[in-house]
């Protein structure tokens, strides 16, 4: 079922240059996280997520101080490499720090045009909405000059729809999982979701209806009895994290990644109301480390998450040097303790991860929620 | 530390305003971050209070390895910026020089800095239970738009309203008028100050500078703060008429970028003294020096305020920042840079690498950089620093005066 998804996220970069002659579109890179994509597509462009890869990062480290995060650092890595040369420009937004930075060495670096997407921080609702209100056409007027096609109401509602769809889909995977946690692996989930950063998103969208009617009529491993687990962290883990997963039967029941959960809880932008949807989009859904959002209590909410998937403890998969997630893991950790919610903290990087001592920890994790009985 | 009459004041302005906050029974206490309006807050009759300011001095006073490890056993990690570590360590253990920081009413951010002042004063917010307002102040990446400046004003407004709100008065705006004009006047003579190393041989150097920004951090837009500066410009001008200098023999001129190792400052200062290197000009100290360059062009002292706010070097593009560097080394005649690649501040240090490249470049002048942390001590190698540094200075030789 899941054979065609990970057949696409095989080797993504090689594949670029198909995708463009295929869609007819220039490809728009995406870095992390809450871009709009259907602004991208819109503009008759193509966008391609970039999440961090596993690869030797010999040119970025020239660049890049030792305490950037693994995600900047790929990222770099892959542009410093050419390994990008189908794409005709990258859009950022200000999500970190580290982004906002990388956004300006990428200037100095990459021959294609960038533009950034400056996510508002303001306390006071009517700021807000009255700089996403004169952001708007700021973006589209930079994302035209990229892709050459100016951003149109028609365009922007049909791009409002297919990734609207493609959103609902999503949604209905993360529900099936949540109900019939042991039906689909940790593998194959997040390859499904994941496939969305390098496809064709009228492709992916069919791929996605069929999968969701294959799932419909699977039969679930009933017999494992594993405690289940929800993940953590800014974004899902390696593969490898994955299989170890599935090897040590731990169902995964929900996440609250950005570039899972989180950005799937989110609603589409819609031209009907851009500057309401767009409030909604960004700032809607799941709380985000990343984004300030007043008067929302990010550890009761995601204490409550938990407890309504049914997961018997946390798994949280923190970015090593990811600042905005580690500022929020202390009040996590407590919100989860008051619940009674074991919880376990694995540090990511993209290689090298310590595979042996990672499985023992979670043997030793999964050992403890089945011993209270969770 | 340069011998200076001034220091004596510095500290006792310092000792009265932590007294006062520590005490104060009618000045409802707001914390804010070093690049937030504060002349908002004390035309509202609060009191300022910056946790950025403290963690400098626990580290300068050595005191903040304790508070750091304090935090990581709350479990927050080393990889979050050690001031925040720091002030969460104070107070936790009520540590530093003043036994902790007084409990806030409010809490004042701007993102003109960095987005962890977010982070961190959430995470206050949250313990205290006080309403946090968050100043978004956009990064420039191509320099001041009027979308920024018009974003800006804007938010400065709802902030009048919020304080109005927590301190249950109303908010006048001639107290308003009266701090900026002050914080202006600040600020230029701080500009002047700093300026004044344009000499050779420079009568400070600019690790002196950090230690005198404690008062422009904390007390911009009092008359308190605009005296000492007028005191501290006559001191160092006196100086400079009779040819005192800093770092004896001066023999070098470099600048430091980045804020600096706080842990560390003595040792930093006999090391650069004992080779001739004068520290003249530094890039950080100059963010609280820009109220009256952003006025010159404007009528609007608030927009003038809202620009100075906007246009800090941490939070422009990388070409305006290489273009600050360049004009530095060339108006100082600089003979060399240090970067500090501060683990704890990715504003300031992603990206410092190519900068430093391009800077040599046009210039022609070595830069070299340390890495470090401005606030724990535990990321500072000195056998490694040493090996980097000599290395600079053999070679600004050719430069050399
Ligand atoms: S992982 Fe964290 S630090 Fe890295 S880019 Fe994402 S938000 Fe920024
Ligand atoms: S040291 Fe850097 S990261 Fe830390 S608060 Fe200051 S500007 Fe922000």
């Amino acid at each position: 079922m899941f054979a065609f998804f990970h057949e696409t996220l095989k080797d993504p970069l090689s594949r670029l240059a198909d995708l463009r002659r295929n869609s007819g579109r220039p490809l728009i890179g995406v870095t992390p996280a809450y871009f709009p994509r259907e602004w991208i597509h819109a503009a008759g462009g193509l966008p391609v997520s970039f999440w961090g890869a596993a690869l030797p990062l010999s040119r970025a480290d020239a660049l890049l101080p030792p305490s950037c995060c693994p995600v900047s650092r790929s990222i770099l890595e892959i542009e410093l490499a050419g390994l990008t040369a189908e794409l005709s420009g990258w859009v950022f937004t200000s999500l970190c720090d580290t982004l906002v930075n990388l956004r300006e060495i990428f200037r100095g670096v990459s021959l294609r045009p960038t533009l950034v997407f400056p996510i508002p921080l303001a306390s006071d609702p009517d700021c807000r909405r009255a700089r996403l209100a004169a952001l708007i056409p700021e973006v589209f007027e930079k994302l035209a000059r990229m892709t050459g096609k100016a951003v149109t109401p028609d365009a922007l509602a049909a791009a409002g729809r297919l990734y609207g769809d493609i959103r609902m889909l999503q949604r209905r995977l993360y529900e099936t999982r949540r109900s019939r946690p042991r039906l689909i692996g940790a593998r194959d989930f997040y390859a499904a979701i994941q496939a969305d950063f390098f496809l064709d998103p009228a492709e992916y969208r069919l791929r996605l209806e069929a999968l969701l009617d294959e799932l419909a009529n699977a039969a679930e491993q009933k017999e494992l009895r594993a405690p289940q687990i929800f993940l953590s962290g800014m974004i899902a883990p390696p593969a490898d994290v994955l299989v170890l997963l599935d090897r040590l039967g731990m169902p995964v029941v929900d996440d609250d990644f950005a570039n899972g959960g989180r950005s799937v809880s989110r609603p589409v932008f819609s031209p009907e109301d851009p500057v309401g949807s767009l409030v909604q989009t960004l700032f809607g859904g799941r709380p985000c480390p990343c984004l300030h959002v007043p008067g929302i209590d990010r550890a009761a909410v995601f204490a409550a998450t938990v407890r309504e998937c049914g997961a018997h403890g946390v798994l949280f998969l923190p970015v090593r040097c990811c600042e905005p997630d580690a500022f929020e893991r202390p009040v996590l950790n407590a919100a989860l303790a008051a619940e009674g919610i074991p919880a376990l903290t694995l540090e990511m990087e993209f290689e090298s991860l310590p595979q042996e001592s990672l499985r023992s920890r979670l043997e030793a994790f999964r050992d403890l929620l089945e011993e209270s009985g969770r | 530390m340069t011998r200076l009459a001034s220091f004596t004041r510095m500290k006792e302005l310092m000792t009265l305003h932590y007294l006062e906050a520590k005490t104060t029974k009618e000045k409802p206490i707001i914390w804010l971050t070093s690049g937030a309006p504060v002349e908002y807050v004390v035309a509202a009759g609060a009191l300022p209070v910056y946790p950025e300011n403290y963690a400098a001095m626990c580290a300068a006073g050595h005191q903040a390895l304790r508070l750091l490890e304090a935090a990581e056993a709350e479990g927050y990690s080393p990889d979050i910026c050690s001031y925040a570590r720091t002030d969460f360590g104070q107070d936790l253990l009520r540590g530093g020089p003043a036994g902790g920081l007084p409990p806030p009413c409010a809490l004042v951010c701007a993102t003109n800095i960095c987005r962890t002042v977010v982070k961190w004063f959430e995470a206050v917010a949250r313990k205290y239970r006080v309403p946090l307002f968050v100043v978004d102040l956009p990064f420039l990446h191509d320099g001041l738009t009027r979308d920024a400046v018009a974003y800006a004003l804007r938010q400065f407004e709802a902030l009048a309203g919020f304080l109005a709100e927590r301190t249950g008065r109303p908010f006048e705006r001639e107290r308003l008028f009266a701090a900026v004009a002050l914080s202006r006047e600040t600020t230029a003579l701080w500009r002047k100050t700093l300026d004044l190393c344009r000499r050779r041989p420079a009568p400070i150097t600019a690790l002196d500078a950090f230690v005198h920004i404690a008062p422009i951090v904390t007390l911009r837009g009092t008359a308190a703060c605009r005296d000492y500066y007028e005191a501290l410009f006559r001191e160092i001008e006196g100086r400079v008429e009779r040819g005192e200098a800093a770092v004896p023999q001066e023999r070098y001129r470099a600048l430091w970028d980045n804020l600096p190792i706080w842990d560390r400052m003595r040792w930093l200062e006999s090391f650069f003294a004992e080779r001739g290197l004068a520290i003249a000009a530094a890039t950080y100290p100059n963010s609280w020096a820009g109220i009256d360059a952003a006025a010159a062009g404007s009528n609007d002292p608030l927009e003038a305020l809202a620009v100075s706010y906007l246009r800090l070097y941490i939070h422009s593009g990388f070409a305006q920042r290489a273009e600050t560097l360049v004009r530095l080394i060339e108006e100082f005649s600089l003979t060399g840079f240090i970067m500090h690649s501060n683990r704890s501040c990715k504003p300031y240090s992603v990206g410092m690498y190519g900068l430093r490249e391009e800077v040599s470049r046009r210039t022609g002048v070595p830069g070299v950089v340390i890495e470090a942390d401005h606030n724990d001590p535990r990321q500072f190698t000195e056998a490694r620093t040493i090996t980097a540094l000599e290395a600079f200075i053999e070679s600004m030789e050719p430069l050399a005066g």
